[in-house]
């Protein structure tokens, strides 16, 4: 692969953590950790459990970097972590609105998903514009979401995000185009106030 | 040539990213410069993903002064009890541990040769039960019962396995494909040292 056999500055980093050093994993999460809360945002599609699956991928990173055979292709490994660990805290949000649900007869009113009290969403999105466009994008489909918020976050390039998600650089390019148009659809009447 | 409607988004969301080579840069410049509502259409989809870039900015705001990853390894150190590097140190103790239980099981299920004198100068081979050598021995077809006397001390044991011994011959039990148990009887041969005083003589073979 092109890409990991480039130069790879994080490398002694992982070599350094697979021998149990804590400082180079500080330095490897300082590093890294805007791109994994931006493949988990991209599979969870919020951003309320953000901080507490992030320190469950990384924690889980230092526990099972032993099993990372080839330490070349650490950020693909990575992401599957990460990813797995966005789709578990999927899987409890959707138990736990569902036993929300069973219990809303017997709950105060207005248990739910966005009324859960200390939901530090409305905390994270800053402004009203802001929260607005973030409502687009976490509506947009997964299958679209993933690659945009990588692109915007991470900074990747087509190249890296096929690499890591395992799909066509043409696939790639296509997701980006569909979730571009599908955002500015859905802001199309809100540009002009969002401005 | 006029762009398509997807060829042009494709155009538009390319050079978003920065990554429109020079080709593609001169056909959507033609574009933008000739249809208005291609105008409009990239204006839209830059103010989009300004926006988007802006949101998602404050989604995943730089955390590196709240974050303590040392705290995190010791939350997992002090319930696993152990670094990532050490997790594997009980394999050490508990090989060693498998191998001397596999020796000891071993050497109850299998006895040791009877302690003798006289040593096997060579044994005789399997095939000899198919094509029995008249000079190594005989080979006789029985029921599967072992003879009263015979000493078999279970009935796992390989077909090789030597289960009876005397002064003159060894048996042996193979059993065959169809069922058929077979009695081998092969003359012994042993090696007798004699004293000698020259070291280069070699010991003398003699069959009895």
């Amino acid at each position: 692969m092109p890409w990991t056999s480039e130069f790879d500055e994080d490398l002694p980093l992982i070599q350094a953590i697979q021998g149990g050093d804590s400082y180079a994993f500080g330095e490897l999460v300082r590093r890294h950790d805007r791109w994994i809360r931006g493949v988990l945002f991209g599979v969870l599609g919020k951003s309320d459990r953000l901080d507490d699956v992030a320190q469950q991928t990384w924690t889980s990173m230092w526990v099972r970097i032993g099993e990372l055979r080839d330490a070349t292709k650490w950020k693909s490994w990575l992401y599957r972590l990460a990813r797995n660990a966005a789709i578990d805290a999927g899987r409890d949000r959707t138990r736990r609105r569902k036993h929300a649900k069973a219990s809303a007869a017997q709950a105060m009113a207005g248990v739910g998903e966005r009324g859960e009290p200390g939901s530090p969403e409305s905390s994270l999105a800053k402004s009203e514009a802001s929260r607005e466009v973030l409502m687009a994008i976490e509506a947009l489909p997964v299958l679209y979401r993933e690659p945009f918020v990588l692109r915007h976050l991470s900074g990747w390039s087509y190249r890296e995000i096929a690499e890591v998600m395992n799909m066509p650089v043409d696939s790639v390019e296509t997701r980006l185009v569909r979730a571009r148009r599908f955002l500015r659809e859905s802001l199309a009447d809100k540009l002009e106030s969002l401005r | 040539m006029k762009a398509s409607k997807t060829n042009l988004e494709t155009l538009i969301s390319k050079r978003l990213d920065g990554l429109l080579d020079e080709n593609d840069q001169l056909v959507l410049d033609r574009e933008l410069i000739r249809d208005p509502q291609a105008r409009q259409m990239m204006d839209a989809y830059r103010e989009a993903d300004g926006l988007a870039a802006r949101a998602l900015d404050e989604v995943v705001a730089d955390r590196s002064d709240a974050i303590d990853p040392q705290a995190w390894i010791d939350g997992v150190s002090q319930q696993r009890g152990a670094s990532p590097v050490h997790r594997g140190w009980w394999l050490v103790p508990g090989s060693i541990a498998a191998g001397l239980l596999a020796i000891l099981v071993n050497s109850l299920t299998v006895a040791p040769p009877p302690s003798s004198s006289i040593q096997m100068a060579r044994g005789p081979q399997v095939t000899h039960v198919t094509k029995p050598q008249p000079t190594m021995g005989r080979v006789v077809p029985i029921s599967a019962q072992p003879r009263q006397g015979d000493v078999m001390r279970n009935a796992s044991m390989a077909p090789q396995q030597k289960i009876r011994r005397d002064t003159s011959h060894n048996s042996y039990g193979i059993m065959g494909r169809e069922g058929v148990l077979y009695w081998i009887e092969v003359d012994r041969m042993r090696t007798i040292k004699r004293p000698n005083p020259k070291a280069n003589d070699h010991p003398v073979l003699h069959e009895m």
